[in-house]
């Protein structure tokens, strides 16, 4: 089911969550508002953990994480890197990575198979990424931003992408993900689709700006409710185009 | 010196001076190139203002969609980097992903990208440089390996996308703008390019020089004489730079380093006496004497100037070098608000006069003397350079060249004189090399000139009054050809104008004189050449306030006419700004002049609200309608709110009445109590004669009152005054009541100072006892007392103290 929400007013929620199959990771917030409505959808299944990275509370934009493991950039302190070993489970691995782009999120975009990296992030970090996260990784681009995991949500389901991103693009990088795309937007027309979205294979949680085309673009395309992706061609096309031009 | 080694390192870029001959050879102007350069900004308008980034989401065309949600199901494997190709499977496509050719082909994209924001690729074109597998490895170093990043771009590859910034950024950043609009780059290109250019399959490579190196100044973008252009690129050019000899080259230091310790000897010494008026700069070669000019060689003056800071340099053009430099800064713009102390102070009505202004203002003054100082010292290298390029802030300019007086000094109005064609930062040297570098650094480009149809010239080209300057009104004339307003609707529409602003004219005259003319006023209305705002130009009208006859009668307060004006057609949206829709000017409601005039507004609006092809209510700002009712209900108010007005008046009147009374009353009663108190005085004043309360009274009270008989007694004109003649001045019973109360207070300082008698006469006229020694009575005597003895003498004193033995 998607779900609108809003972090004390901001609708940039990608930025302040991290959600994956394993676990979901909840910027320390004035209230429990945000944490609740993860906590609501999700608690019974995965934990839903409190955290802050370096101190700060943009946490979606500096980690990145799959089911198998979790990269926490340098400036982690040790407090925080030893609270989250204990609030994850097991199963997933944490590793913090020495990386000069160290927001980690905005330059990596990764599903439990395949990971999409900026071009410039280095050799190691590539190879950390690829045992952490058990994951294939391509250096890549989504319509020409070197910031992949910020214009990008994807999920083992499918993936939105930056509204311009064309359509041999769209096509290379499908096949290459093995997933449907669509290009899209969130948060009535923004493009940043990692900040306004976080998405994994059973929920996805959008701003609270998101539209209800947008939303139930989301749903089709990550097939939360048993949506198809083809709802997006047949059923929804009319609604779409309606809205759209 | 720095520049020089600058120099060098960049020299693989083509300069100005020194083109290859076999490039040189044949090279023309293609017009057709000029244009399409200038043309091929981004499509539909200025990639820079206003464009979003391409990657900006925007409603797509609805022809675009079913093909973007086509794309939701898994694509087949392909590479669109590498110009599309086709995998037969996931596997390969990934194993391609990770090749170098791969990545070679996704930087170059990305770069390309970078370099054409805002282009379009159509489907299955692919205009950035492909590699394939095979030469990949040498062709481009890995991302990772590569020192730079990609995203700053590599070495080779900067040189490109910083350029190409600078062309986009010199169009908005040079406010001196020669060239009315288009690239700042002339583009040359071999003889056979022009020749074959029909061949819509060819590629051509141009060379670009910035436009303000050959047009001469003044001329802007009228006209370019082609031929006259390469005939100066050619003159432009120079002989070689001499290569010296290792032996050369060390003495050159030598000699380098010997004046420079030299300078810096003086300069102690120029510290040591205390010649230091806090000016921090640095100079070489100039100081002492100015450099020797290579006669085979050109000179380029570059000169800074912004903030406090100043930098002017002279560059050899065949060698590249700086010859002579100078910097100078001084402290002349304010901190934290910034811009020149003398802008701030006849920006302000009075000058500031803190320590720091002053300071500035001194700054100020001093770095223009030394400018002026240091271009009469450098003027013959001004007059040897070909070009003296200036960058000064435009209210610093008209003293910055010494005035023309002094003898020779260069004057702005000299066609050497340019400004500088890009941007500039703060004003050192490092700036002037950087800029140098720019200016004479040959572009090359290549055009595809089957790519994209050639645009026909500019419609800016097609008129012949480009460098006419900017239209100052914000419309852009396009040269087409404007509908001109029939002459007699205009002058019929100027006379209503008048005739509504006579207040001799009554409304029903004025819709009577409407009302004959009908046809001809709603000609005059419904003709677009009219315009909206007609009234600009009519006599006696303010036309920028009132643009319309609907505001006219609005701000005249006619609201009969206003329900009128609005039924034959005028506009109530329309404002006076400009443009007449514009939000920021008033509609003719917020000018009515009074509230009858704007209830006529609402009370239209309530009639005529809802009509098919009605008025647009909201723009014309007219509040929610009024209907009859509520007029009458508004005027009830109004009239029950006047009524209370009044009565608060009344009451108010009453109250201040009844305030008055009571204040008299109570001055009156003060009046009688001060009088009762004088008359109570009085009664006990006719006691005067001594026999009847002589016994009650001290002998010093006695005293007191005879006296006080006496002086009134004295002065009879004191005397007199308590009773005027009623007669001769009929006083007002107030003016009574003050004369009395000065009369009572004159009376009773009279007693007072009265009481205030030199005690020896008291004690002279007091005394009735006789005298101790020979027993004669006192009376009017003063008496020579000791101890309870008081004697009439002298002597009886003296006969008294013997008798009794003291």
């Amino acid at each position: 089911m998607a779900v609108r929400a809003q972090f004390e007013s901001s609708n940039e929620i990608g930025v302040f969550s991290k959600l994956t199959n394993s676990y979901s990771l909840v910027a320390l917030g004035g209230s429990e508002n945000f944490y609740s409505v993860f906590e609501g959808e999700l608690g019974d299944v995965i934990p839903v953990i409190h955290t802050s990275i370096a101190g700060m509370r943009t946490i979606g934009r500096l980690t990145a994480g799959n089911k198998r493991g979790l990269l926490v950039p340098n400036s982690t302190t040790d407090q925080e890197l030893q609270h989250l070993r204990n609030s994850l489970p097991d199963s997933v691995a944490i590793q913090r990575i020495e990386e000069r782009l160290s927001a980690l999120g905005n330059v990596i975009a990764c599903n439990d198979y395949v990971a999409l990296v900026h071009p410039d992030l280095d050799r190691e970090t590539e190879e950390i990424i690829a045992d952490v996260l058990g994951v294939e990784v391509f250096r890549q681009t989504i319509a020409d931003n070197v910031l992949v995991g910020s214009y990008c949500a994807i999920s083992n389901q499918g993936g939105l992408v930056h509204p311009r991103t064309s359509m041999g693009d769209q096509d290379e990088l499908s096949s290459l993900l093995q997933i449907p795309l669509v290009a899209g937007t969130v948060n009535r027309g923004s493009d940043v689709i990692g900040a306004g979205l976080v998405v994994n294979d059973w929920a996805a949680f959008s701003g609270m700006d998101t539209t209800s085309t947008e939303l139930s673009v989301v749903e089709s395309i990550f097939k939360i409710q048993d949506a198809q992706p083809s709802a997006i061609v047949g059923d929804m096309r009319d609604s779409l185009i309606d809205n759209y031009s | 010196m720095a520049g020089k080694g600058k120099g060098k390192a960049r020299a693989p870029a083509m300069s100005l001076f020194h083109m290859p001959t076999a490039v040189l050879e044949g090279l023309r102007l293609p017009r057709r190139l000029n244009l399409r350069v200038s043309a091929a900004r981004a499509p539909g308008g200025d990639t820079r203002s206003g464009a979003a980034h391409y990657s900006t989401p925007h409603a797509d065309d609805a022809a675009g969609l079913p093909r973007a949600f086509a794309a939701a199901r898994v694509a087949k494997p392909t590479c669109h980097a590498c110009g599309g190709r086709d995998f037969d499977g996931i596997d390969e496509q990934r194993a391609h992903f990770k090749t170098a050719a791969h990545q070679a082909n996704a930087a170059s994209k990305l770069e390309w990208r970078r370099l054409n924001p805002g282009v379009e690729i159509a489907a299955g074109e692919y205009p950035w440089h492909t590699v394939d597998d095979g030469e990949a490895d040498a062709a481009e170093p890995d991302w990772s390996e590569s020192d730079d990043s990609l995203v700053a771009g590599d070495s080779g590859a900067r040189a490109a996308p910083r350029r190409a910034q600078h062309v986009a950024a010199d169009r908005d950043s040079d406010a001196d703008g020669e060239e009315a609009d288009g690239s700042p780059f002339l583009w040359f290109a071999p003889a056979a390019a022009e020749s074959d250019a029909d061949d819509a399959s060819r590629s051509v490579t141009a060379y670009g020089v910035y436009r303000r190196m050959l047009v001469p100044k003044g001329t802007g973008d009228a006209y370019v004489d082609a031929d006259h252009m390469v005939q100066e690129l050619r003159q432009m050019q120079l002989p070689e730079a001499p290569t010296k000899t290792q032996r050369e080259l060390m003495n050159e230091r030598r000699e380098q380093a010997e004046r420079r310790r030299e300078q810096a000897e003086q300069r102690r010494e120029a510290a040591k006496s205390g010649d230091d008026d806090g000016a921090s700069g640095s100079s070489s070669g100039a100081d002492s004497a100015l450099p020797a000019i290579d006669p085979q060689s050109s000179l380029w003056t570059i000169i800074g100037s912004n903030g406090g800071f100043f930098a002017a340099a002279v560059f050899d053009n065949r060698t590249g070098t700086v010859i002579a430099h100078k910097t100078m800064q001084r402290y002349t713009t304010r901190r934290k608000q910034g811009g020149l102390q003398s802008r701030q102070d006849s920006s302000m009505g009075s000058a500031a006069n803190s320590a720091g202004a002053q300071i500035r203002r001194y700054n100020e003054r001093k770095l223009q003397e030394d400018t002026h100082e240091l271009l009469r010292r450098w003027q013959p290298l001004l007059a040897a350079s070909t070009f003296v390029f200036v960058r000064v802030p435009r209210p610093s300019r008209k003293a910055f060249f010494p005035p023309a007086s002094a003898a020779g000094c260069v004057q702005w109005g000299d066609p050497r004189i340019r400004s500088v064609p890009v941007t500039m930062g703060r004003p050192t040297l490092t700036e002037l090399q950087r800029v140098y570098l720019d200016l004479t650094t040959v572009r090359v480009t290549t055009f595809d000139l089957s790519r994209s149809s050639l645009p026909g010239p500019r419609p800016a080209e097609a008129g012949s009054a480009e460098s006419g300057g900017d239209d100052d009104d914000g419309a852009v004339s396009d040269h087409t050809l404007e509908p001109e307003p029939r002459p007699d609707l205009i002058e019929f529409l100027h006379a209503t104008a008048q005739m509504i602003a006579d207040a001799a004219q009554t409304d029903e005259q004025i819709v009577a004189h409407l009302c004959d003319n009908l046809a001809t006023f709603l000609d005059a209305l419904s003709d677009p050449a009219v315009g909206m705002r007609y009234l600009e130009g009519a006599a006696g009208v303010q036309g920028h306030r009132t643009p319309t006859l609907l505001h006219l009668a609005a701000a005249q307060g006619r609201a009969e006419l206003v329900g009128f004006l609005m039924d034959n057609g005028e506009d109530p949206t329309i404002t006076n700004g400009r443009p007449p829709l514009f939000a920021g000017g008033m509609t003719a409601y917020e000018v009515a002049k009074d509230r009858a005039t704007r209830d006529a507004f609402r009370i239209y609006r309530f009639k005529h609200e809802g009509e098919p092809d009605g008025v647009e209510w909201e723009r014309t700002r007219v509040p929610p309608p009024l209907s009859h009712d509520q007029q009458r209900a508004n005027q009830e108010r109004a009239r029950e709110k006047k009524k209370r007005e009044q009565d608060r008046r009344k009451q108010r009147a009453k109250e201040q009445k009844t305030r008055r009374q009571r204040a008299q009353q109570i001055a009156a009663a003060d009046d009688a109590a001060l009088d009762e108190a004088a008359r109570d005085t009085p009664q006990q004043e006719p006691p005067y004669s001594l026999r009847r309360r002589v016994g009650g009274l001290s002998s010093a009270e006695l005293h007191a009152r005879t006296l006080a008989m006496a002086s009134a007694a004295w002065t009879p004109q004191a005397a007199a005054t308590p009773a005027p003649e009623p007669k001769q001045r009929p006083v007002s019973p107030a003016s009574q009541r003050a004369i009395d109360r000065e009369l009572r207070f004159q009376a009773a300082e009279r007693r007072r100072l009265a009481q205030k008698t030199p005690a020896a006469v008291r004690r002279a006229t007091t005394s009735t006892d006789p005298c101790t020694h020979c027993g004669r009575p006192l009376h009017g005597l003063v008496p020579f007392e000791q101890f309870d003895w008081k004697c009439c003498s002298i002597e009886c004193l003296h006969a008294h103290q013997a008798q009794q033995g003291a």
